[in-house]
């Protein structure tokens, strides 16, 4: 499809240019990229200020289910560029046995973690969700991927605006009884699940 | 092309002046593939306006283009709103005929986009829309900034920082 306009050849100098281009055909042209085309959406993201903003929404609506705490990170830092408070995840894959076996890997940084858990306080004191403090505590503790099966409600009380869900390896939680319990008691905030 | 052709069938014809006031002569069926062109007929009574056509955002060379597009999709079914919403979305395939059509420089390519959205012509914007984006997916944010001469306004700071912010997105 169209491979020679893959290749690397210069852009002929022309008098318009994508950048030109009014707003509303760019979200066209956004449009026709496949919403689980991450890569492109995050290169897009990466390339100016405009294109960070128009691709704030698509590139954040659905979480791959990879690297939870490096998304986590994300909503937590992304507010510096004028881009909404919390992005519009809707769609949310989750793999427990990524977690397990790479949740040390990405066991971020105390300081990473304290923006993260301060957000998450924040939105407590603002009665937008209640009984975190619990979960934050844990969050700011762990060292053990073993432990961290209340991982995915941490990451559900980030990303409220969730439709879908879809969990891998589930038979990793079956010995924990309460690991929804600060989801259960944020019912609205769920309301879309 | 249609803007050459002699009127010698029972197609009336409709004339259209372009930005640069260069007056080309179409079919009316083909006009009419432009929701905009089609509403200004429909203003005239529904009768072949014998009146010049003024296109003041689309200069001749653009113009002639389109309409070409316009003549070799003059058959086509008109898109449901159906189509509109999700067919379109789902598929980047280009039919061949409009493939070629688009191997234009990114000016012209541009200017198409511009103009089938001025016009309304919504298949045409598709296919431009689709085009570009083959053209973005997969590069890497500097080729897309070479691609498309893009500058990066970034500072290095915010550069850094966004790169971080992305890392759950990369492969690796």
């Amino acid at each position: 499809m169209l491979s020679q306009y893959s290749s690397n050849s210069p852009a002929r100098v022309s008098s318009i240019f994508l950048a030109d281009l009014p707003e509303e055909l760019l979200l066209e042209i956004l449009t026709h990229i496949e919403l689980d085309d991450v890569r492109t959406y995050s290169a897009l993201h990466r390339v100016n200020r405009r294109l960070y903003r128009l691709t704030m929404k698509p590139l954040y609506r659905s979480f791959p289910g990879r690297k939870p705490e490096l998304f986590l990170r994300a909503l937590a830092l992304s507010s510096h560029l004028g881009a909404p408070d919390l992005p519009f995840v809707e769609h949310v894959t989750w793999r427990q046995w990524a977690r397990v076996t790479g949740a040390l890997k990405y066991c971020r940084p105390t300081q990473e973690r304290r923006l993260l858990a301060d957000k998450l306080l924040q939105l407590e004191k603002k009665g937008v969700i209640s009984r975190a403090a619990p979960l934050v505590e844990r969050f700011l503790s762990f060292d053990r991927p073993d432990e961290d099966t209340w991982y995915l409600e941490l990451f559900l009380l980030l990303t409220p605006h969730v439709k879908s869900l879809e969990v891998f390896d589930s038979w990793y939680w079956d010995d924990h009884k309460y690991w929804f319990r600060t989801l259960c008691s944020n019912p609205v905030r769920m309301s879309n699940l | 092309m249609a803007a050459n052709a002699q009127p010698t069938d029972a197609q009336p014809k409709i004339t259209l002046v372009s930005s640069d006031n260069q007056k080309i002569l179409v079919d009316r069926d083909i006009a009419e593939r432009s929701v905009l062109l089609k509403h200004m007929i429909q203003d005239f009574g529904g009768e072949t306006p014998d009146q010049d056509i003024p296109i003041h955002n689309v200069n001749e060379v653009v113009l002639k283009k389109v309409i070409e597009w316009c003549e070799h999709h003059r058959a086509d079914p008109p898109a449901t709103a159906e189509d509109d919403s999700d067919n379109r979305k789902k598929s980047t395939d280009i039919e061949e005929w409009d493939q070629k059509f688009m191997q234009v420089d990114q000016e012209m390519l541009f200017e198409i986009i511009l103009a089938a959205n001025y016009l309304d012509i919504k298949p045409l914007l598709d296919v431009g829309c689709k085009t570009v984006a083959n053209m973005i997916k997969g590069k890497s944010p500097d080729e897309i900034r070479k691609t498309f001469n893009i500058t990066n306004d970034f500072t290095p700071e915010e550069e850094d920082q966004i790169r971080r912010e992305n890392e759950w997105a990369e492969d690796r």
